[in-house]
């Protein structure tokens, strides 16, 4: 339930702020290659999830991120772990 | 000596509050339109200025695909759009010159105030690991050259002028120098600003600097009138493509004028307030003459600056008669119809000189009804003229002390 959520709002930001093609986005696609987002794209995302779920991603979690599905995984953990 | 390599205009882009695009721009000055008009961008309850000249419908969606402008701020918007425009109008496909031998200087006078007012907010209201983190490369003054570039490819001298109200003046001027001496081929230059924001309308209007006429917009910003009371802020960006004689003509391409000399000076005397005698406006006129080997006689037409100020209107005056005597030429401030387009200004005077010496034809100074006798000179009242105009110079004022005045020649 929370990875469906998070998914939802990580897709959200990437068409709203990011203004990522719609139907680029996938769960595979890769954040950096096939999206095209640079890190400080990163960090808007991240941040935005940070806010509306109260969790914290450290620079560390983020490195392991590659794709989509990879930052899903990694933020819903944290969902619900005590904010 | 050597002969020094001839810079021509090959191209002009302006986004303003009269018009997007030299054909519309050209018609409104012709007509003697102005742009002001109540304030859209935000409520302006409270305000004591409540009306500003907007570029109204400006959408970057029409220009640039939206990921592309995702970090653009407004500035930078206008300049990306005028840069484009005026690379059409050039007939240059960007593509076809050698990138490292075309460069882009655009100044701003502020840059990007909205996004500050607003994060700053968010900074405050919110929490500091709120704040977004594309703000620095987003309100940065160089922003605008760096996007211009970036889009376009351009690999040349890319840079950012700020001198207030003279920005797109110096923007002007430096393209001159860095095609002069054979640093690049084409500079894409001008001036950009976007900042009819909540604070900037607040501070200028706490300084007095603008007119109060919030009952009749249109009517507010009357350059060298005796009922004058301030400048209108505006917003806008001009672009003009700036390209080496011989590249221009090897290409084929259209030579809108040529750009034969400039001056620049500083008044040394106060912050905001023009110098009482004009000495540092009058010194960069002369500069410019003697840079572009012309005399004072032999200028037809004097954009000037203009602004609509008590003060400033005046100084500029006592300027022009220092340099061209008791019967200087006619004198008009497309700020009239304009409103301030503030870093942009420059440029965007440029735009309506250049296009004047293509039709011989001087653009007017508009709301001109009661003369005032401290501003003794012929300012095209409301109505274009035609009238024979061979070389032509535009004044470019900003607070700072900054003058910058750039000589132009019909091609």
């Amino acid at each position: 339930m929370a990875r469906e959520e998070i998914l939802t709002a990580l897709k959200e930001v990437l068409v709203d702020k990011l203004k990522v093609e719609a139907d680029t986005i996938t769960e595979d696609a890769n954040l950096f290659e096939d999206l095209g987002l640079d890190s400080i794209d990163l960090m808007t995302v991240v941040m935005a999830v940070e806010e509306r779920f109260s969790i914290e991603v450290s620079d560390e979690e983020l490195e392991e991120v590659s794709t989509l599905g990879q930052a899903a995984d990694i933020l819903s953990t944290k969902v619900g772990a005590g904010a | 000596m050597a002969s020094r390599r001839r810079v021509a205009v090959t191209g002009i882009g302006p986004v303003t509050p009269i018009g997007t695009g030299i054909g519309p721009f050209w018609d409104a000055v012709l007509n003697g339109r102005s742009g002001a008009g109540p304030v859209t961008a935000f409520d302006t309850e409270g305000f004591s200025v409540k009306f500003a000249a907007e570029v109204d419908d400006f959408n970057i969606d029409d220009f640039l695909e939206p990921r592309k402008s995702r970090r653009m701020e407004r500035f930078t918007q206008l300049a990306y759009a005028a840069s484009k425009l005026a690379l059409e109008d050039a007939g240059l496909d960007p593509k076809d010159p050698d990138p490292e031998r075309v460069g882009v200087v655009i100044g701003t006078g502020i840059g990007g105030l909205y996004i500050i007012e607003q994060q700053h907010q968010v900074l405050m209201e919110k929490s500091p690991r709120q704040v977004i983190p594309d703000l620095v490369p987003r309100l940065m003054g160089n922003a605008a050259a760096g996007c211009v570039a970036i889009e376009f490819g351009f690999q040349g001298p890319n840079e950012c002028s700020t001198s207030a109200c003279a920005s797109s003046g110096h923007a002007m001027a430096r393209a001159v120098d860095l095609i002069r001496n054979g640093r690049a081929d084409i500079i894409v230059c001008g001036g950009t600003e976007a900042t009819i924001t909540p604070l900037a309308l607040a501070a200028f209007s706490s300084a007095r600097a603008l007119s109060r006429r919030n009952d009749d917009p249109e009517a507010a910003s009357r350059p060298f009138d005796a009922d004058r009371d301030g400048f209108v802020m505006g917003e806008g960006a001009t672009v003009l493509i700036f390209e080496a004689m011989d590249i221009a003509e090897a290409r084929g391409a259209k030579i809108l004028c040529e750009v034969l000399g400039y001056g620049l000076t500083a008044d040394a005397s106060h912050l905001v307030m023009p110098h009482p005698e004009g000495t540092g406006a009058a010194t960069a006129m002369t500069i410019a003459l003697k840079d572009a080997e012309i005399t004072a006689g032999d200028i037809g037409y004097i954009s000037a600056h203009g602004t609509s100020t008590p003060l400033g209107d005046v100084a500029e005056t006592l300027a022009i008669h220092k340099v061209f005597g008791d019967s200087p030429p006619p004198v008009s401030s497309t700020k009239s119809m304009t409103g301030h387009l503030l870093g942009a200004a420059g440029s965007t005077a440029m735009a309506a000189t250049i296009k004047g010496l293509m039709h011989q034809t001087l653009p007017p100074t508009i709301n001109y009804q009661t003369p005032d006798p401290k501003c003794d000179l012929d300012v095209v009242p409301n109505t274009a003229r035609e009238s024979k105009v061979d070389f032509a110079i535009n004044n470019a004022f900003g607070f700072g002390g900054h003058n910058v005045s750039v000589v132009v020649g019909k091609a």
